[in-house]
């Protein structure tokens, strides 16, 4: 079975010419449904044009991007613009949310694009506030909530739509640690609801609540391993310094740093979230 | 675009949540058609009121001058009365200058030499104040007897009842003693006011024809006449009785297809002056209109530094779907909303203008201007300022269409 997202040889050249910086240099990587990978790297390592390339919201100068096993690369403005209104819920570091709507409204506005009538809006709307815990603060705008609220809000309008797909751009880059662990609780409920969530982060704390980190440097993959839930950061840092080889076949090192760090809280909401990482292999 | 309507919703709530500079955006818009409407309001307005003024007076008054060596006789003025029922004025209309004597002083005297029909003439349905016209028999017999204005009456005399008063006259030095008949009601006319002129020194009066020749002692006008007054009692009929006294004068000088008598319309006077104001109006809301014009380009100009602020907001809206021609509408709409409630705005200032301008033209010139806007011109105006904001709103509209949603999401 084709896997929901597989790139081949990807590469993205910016300024093509003397200065040519690659930000991407032939780049394979296949994710399978409802995995948890985490995409991390420095700043300027690549992650995020990995992620434009991920979330349809760039083209790649040269490279095939499946996605359904269907060729998405080539397509025009318009395309991309269904693919990402149908196939990916984008959570942003920095919310990205619309400041002169409420709650209700930037959750409602992936479903404006796609044609949902406003009735059947109205209601997928306030189902993905209420699990994410706003359904008391459907009205406020961005401006009147805390930033973990309105990364809630983020949140509720990727899954208002209820994408395969989860792209999370250093979801927690802005927040504080306890609404860090709210919003982590929450994508990893929503793995566990079946979807596919891409975290990208350069916080290995982060990334460690991931089922698979993939690091990224200078454009390429570094390395690509399975984390059984046990790993630390340590362990995270030490990878991708290339002094340990782990991978999904070696037996991971315990370290109980990670549930003391992310003994996540559940959020105002009623989700069911999994508090302790489980040591399940990686999907494949 | 079964989506439109829901398009055209989030462009409102954007331009509410930037009331301060919607208003601003809006103002070139509300200037330029509050300066069309204004304009076009009041001249059309002018414009009835010198046609009511004037028509009202002066509709189907005519003169036939004589344009070569035949002159229209007392017997030809007779014999039109005759023949032509429906005139209700037929006369000669002659002017001799002279002096006025009374206790007030001296004045400058103009006698119009008419017929009894001259009674219509200039009555905007008034008729006399105080006494009478002159009868077919004192016409005829050439009494010495005048009708007078209300207004020189008060020069004149102090007074307006002076019906039996004399009045000692000097016509080109001969001089005679005119009883008074009848007070003419003032014109009703600030139009005709201005056009007779307010001098304080002199006086007007109407006279029959054959007192003049009395007073001089001979025929004064002899049998030429150059030109006679004519003007139908029915208006529909006008044209026809014009060509039949035309017909009859030729018929009579044998002059027929000769083109010795000519006719001098009040209503073609009438078409010039409509002309008139119809190009100074047009003239001037073309020039508000440049205006409007440079209120349309002062919306593109906001829309694209709105464009430019909302690079963020673009970038959200296409990652999350929106299409490049869903911006594009977005955009489209709230430009065509902001020109449209411009316009609405525009034409009630306009027309509130046109009000103010036109009490000032009244008082102003005496005449009352009431304002008249069509409703055409209200729909054209709104409508062409929905264009202005679609025409003035692509270029913006484009540019944020046309944003790449990393481009616009890097911007933070």
């Amino acid at each position: 079975m084709a896997a929901l997202i597989e790139i081949r040889n990807m590469c993205k050249i910016y300024n093509p010419g003397e200065n040519a910086v690659r930000a991407l240099d032939h780049v394979s990587l296949s994710i399978g449904e409802n995995e948890f990978v985490a995409i991390i790297g420095h700043s300027g390592s690549g992650k995020s044009t990995l992620m434009n390339m991920l979330g349809c919201l760039d083209v790649p100068t040269s490279g095939i991007y499946l996605l359904h096993g269907a060729d998405v690369s080539m397509l025009s403005d318009d395309e991309l613009s269904d693919i990402r209104n149908q196939e990916i819920g984008f959570i942003f570091q920095g919310f990205n949310l619309i400041s002169n709507l409420t709650a209700l409204e930037n959750v409602e506005l992936p479903l404006i694009y796609r044609g949902v009538n406003k009735k059947e809006r109205n209601a997928l709307a306030k189902e993905a506030l209420r699990k994410v815990g706003l359904e008391n603060r459907m009205n406020h705008k961005p401006s009147e909530m805390s930033g973990g609220q309105q990364q809630r809000v983020a949140i509720a309008r990727a899954i208002a739509q209820a994408p395969p797909i989860i792209l999370a751009d250093e979801p927690t880059g802005n927040l504080d640690s306890h609404s860090t662990k709210e919003i982590l609780g929450i994508l990893k409920s929503l793995h566990e609801e079946g979807r596919t969530v891409i975290l990208i982060t350069h916080d290995n704390d982060i990334a460690a609540q991931a089922k698979r980190i993939v690091h990224i440097e200078d454009g390429k993959i570094d390395s690509d391993s399975a984390n059984d839930g046990n790993l630390s950061r340590e362990d995270i840092d030490r990878e991708i310094r290339g002094e340990s080889s782990l991978n999904a076949k070696e037996t991971p090192e315990v370290n109980e740093t990670l549930e003391e760090d992310y003994d996540i809280k559940e959020p105002e909401g009623n989700l069911d979230i999994d508090l302790h990482l489980n040591g399940e292999e990686k999907n494949e | 675009m079964g989506q439109l309507f829901e398009y055209i919703k989030i462009a409102f709530k954007s331009i509410i949540s930037n009331k301060g500079r919607t208003f601003l955006t809006m103002l070139g818009i509300i200037i330029g058609i509050s300066a069309v409407i204004m304009i076009s309001g009041l001249g059309s307005g002018v414009k009835n009121a010198v046609n009511g003024e004037m028509g009202s007076m002066f509709a189907g008054q005519t003169y036939i001058y004589c344009s070569g060596d035949e002159y229209i006789t007392l017997d030809d003025i007779e014999y039109l009365r005759e023949k032509i029922p429906g005139f209700d004025i037929c006369t000669m209309e002659e002017s001799v200058n002279g002096e006025a004597y009374s206790i007030k002083g001296d004045f400058r005297l103009t006698a119009t030499s008419v017929n009894e029909t001259y009674e219509n003439y200039d009555t905007n349905g008034k008729g006399m104040l105080h006494g009478r016209y002159f009868t077919e028999d004192e016409v005829k017999n050439g009494s010495l007897v005048c009708v007078i204005g209300e207004a020189d009456a008060q020069k004149f005399f102090g007074s307006t009842d002076v019906v039996g008063q004399e009045m000692m006259v000097s016509i080109y030095d001969e001089e005679a003693t005119v009883r008074i008949i009848g007070v003419r009601n003032a014109t009703s006319s600030a139009l005709m006011g201005m056009m007779n002129g307010v001098n304080k020194d002199s006086i007007k009066i109407e006279i029959p024809y054959s007192a003049v020749n009395r007073i001089f002692g001979f025929d004064y006008f002899g049998d030429y006449f150059w030109d006679i007054l004519i003007r139908s009692d029915n208006a529909a009929d006008s044209k026809d009785d014009i060509q039949k006294a035309i017909n009859i004068l030729e018929a009579r000088h044998d002059v027929r297809g000769k083109d010795e008598f000519v006719i001098d319309s009040f209503d073609t006077y009438m078409e010039t002056i409509n002309k008139v104001i119809g190009y100074i109006t047009a003239f001037i809301a073309f020039v508000s209109m440049i205006s409007l014009l440079v209120g349309g380009i002062g919306v593109m100009n906001i829309m694209l530094v709105s464009v430019t602020e909302r690079t963020q907001e673009i970038g959200i809206r296409k990652a999350l779907g929106a299409r490049t021609g869903s911006i594009m509408v977005q955009f489209l709409a709230e430009a065509a909303m902001i020109t449209f409630v411009g316009g609405l705005l525009g034409v009630l200032i306009g027309y509130g203008g046109a009000e103010v301008l036109c009490l000032i033209v009244s008082a102003i010139a005496k005449i009352s201007v009431n304002i008249s806007i069509n409703p055409v011109i209200v729909l054209v105006a709104t409508l062409f300022s929905v264009a202005i904001g679609i025409g003035f709103g692509i270029i913006p509209a484009r540019k944020a269409a046309k944003l790449s949603p990393i481009e616009a999401l890097r911007q933070e």
